[in-house]
């Protein structure tokens, strides 16, 4: 799918913060089907993720003047407002539901599922660079810094999780992040320059 | 904490939008960002920075129910204006929900009495001779069929009229978390929801209403149900959101 072109899609939500409906149908085409797997890869489930953007396009329907005059690209805009949202319900079913059988037997299934027709964190992270031309950012990172970052980041695991996931001491891992990030920004920082 | 100091704002920005911060930080942070136009800096950088990295999951488009539920919350009958909506979520955030969770309920509703009530066995659907007759012969009840967001049925409700019984068949089996119950919710139009008892997680059951369920339920547009602590009094609010909801109807 082609990238949606930056000024197209910031014409459509300055004119759904006119509660333009057929803009904000636009804006909903050009744009659910990369929001979805955003919300997809950090809650494994489909019904959650569903949910999910419901709730984010309602949302940027109703904050979308907010927008106009951000001063940030449209799409990081729209990913901010999924990505946010989907780790906030990822951290209150965690908390809250503590999983049923029949969840974990969902969660499993989807998991399979979202695991089987996607390349791996690390390699959607790679993948990423090489399209952005910041392969060399990454390169600098260590193995655990790049593998921490791009776990977090695409499957939502908190610090703690993290820890767990790669069997490491937890300041190990906050410190992998926090280095990994730094060294991530300064890096991209220049590539940007 | 020196929320002044570039750095540090730039590691928490970064740390908010990676994800691993904590949920009560993340509250904090966003209170930060919305009185500092420092952090709000901060934050926006990071975005730029790694957000990028989002748009390189595959594409993959969502059901077409997505966007009709977020379509019929958006017409401007439903919202008249962002200021309404948000002090209808102040007073009543469940109702806000009700409108897109109708038209999926009615049709599982349609399906249901389409299908044949028989189907699902007079086992439950027990007329005694003293009920009025209702449509086509059945006893005249209030009925719900609850379903979820994506709109699939979890519980069927009935209650005849003039009786307290409370029918409930369980048609999506409930796993709950030990110490957990479902609780069933009158939802008034523009009222507090009104507690009716607990489900049953499984297969069928039945609980009492303190009046008769036309006295009740005659002006109830919706049942809910909403995850409790088990052994909480079924009064005041519920601890939750409605994870199931569905019109109730008037079968007569």
């Amino acid at each position: 799918m082609a990238s949606p072109d930056a000024q197209t899609l910031s014409d459509l939500i300055a004119r759904s913060a006119l509660k333009d409906q057929r803009a904000f149908k636009q804006l909903y085409d050009a744009t659910a089907a990369r929001l979805y797997p955003v919300a997809l890869r950090i809650l494994r489930r489909q019904q959650l993720a569903e949910d999910v953007l419901q709730e984010a396009f309602v949302n940027i329907w109703q904050r979308a003047d907010s927008f106009v005059g951000a001063d940030c690209h449209p799409m990081t805009w729209l990913t901010s407002i999924v990505r946010n949202r989907s780790i906030d319900t990822l951290r209150t079913q965690k908390n809250e539901v503590s999983l049923t059988r029949e969840d974990s037997e969902n969660q499993e299934d989807a998991q399979m599922e979202i695991e089987d027709d996607g390349p791996s964190p690390l390699q959607m992270l790679v993948s990423a660079a090489d399209a952005r031309q910041v392969r060399q950012c990454l390169d600098r990172l260590d193995a655990g810094q790049r593998q921490s970052i791009a776990l977090a980041f695409y499957q939502g695991l908190s610090h703690q999780e993290l820890a767990n996931h790669l069997e490491q001491p937890l300041g190990t891992v906050k410190a992998w992040v926090r280095r990994g990030l730094e060294k991530l920004g300064r890096c991209m920082q220049h590539a940007a320059a | 904490m020196n929320y002044s100091d570039p750095d540090l704002l730039a590691r928490l920005a970064a740390d908010y939008v990676l994800g691993t911060m904590p949920p009560r930080s993340r509250r904090r942070f966003e209170k930060i960002a919305l009185d500092s136009p420092a952090a709000r800096r901060a934050l926006r950088v990071a975005e730029e920075q790694l957000l990028p990295f989002a748009a390189q999951l595959p594409p993959r488009q969502p059901p077409d129910h997505v966007w009709r539920a977020i379509e019929a919350r958006v017409q401007p009958a439903a919202r008249s204006s962002p200021a309404a909506a948000a002090s209808a979520r102040a007073s009543g955030g469940w109702w806000q929900n009700l409108v897109f969770w109708r038209s999926g309920a009615l049709v599982a509703l349609g399906l249901f009495l389409a299908l044949g009530v028989t189907q699902f066995g007079p086992r439950w659907w027990q007329a005694t001779p003293a009920t009025t007759a209702g449509m086509g012969g059945l006893a005249q009840s209030y009925v719900a069929v609850l379903s979820d967001t994506g709109q699939a049925p979890a519980f069927l409700i009935s209650a005849q009229r003039y009786q307290r019984d409370v029918h409930i068949k369980v048609l999506r089996p409930q796993d709950l978390p030990p110490g957990k119950v479902l609780r069933l919710w009158a939802l008034p139009a523009g009222g507090e929801p009104q507690a009716l008892g607990d489900l049953p997680a499984k297969e069928k059951g039945k609980l009492e209403l303190l009046a008769s369920a036309e006295d009740v339920l005659s002006k109830i547009p919706f049942l809910g149900v909403s995850v409790e602590n088990a052994g909480t009094p079924a009064t005041g609010k519920p601890a939750g959101e409605f994870i199931y909801r569905g019109p109730c109807v008037k079968l007569w």
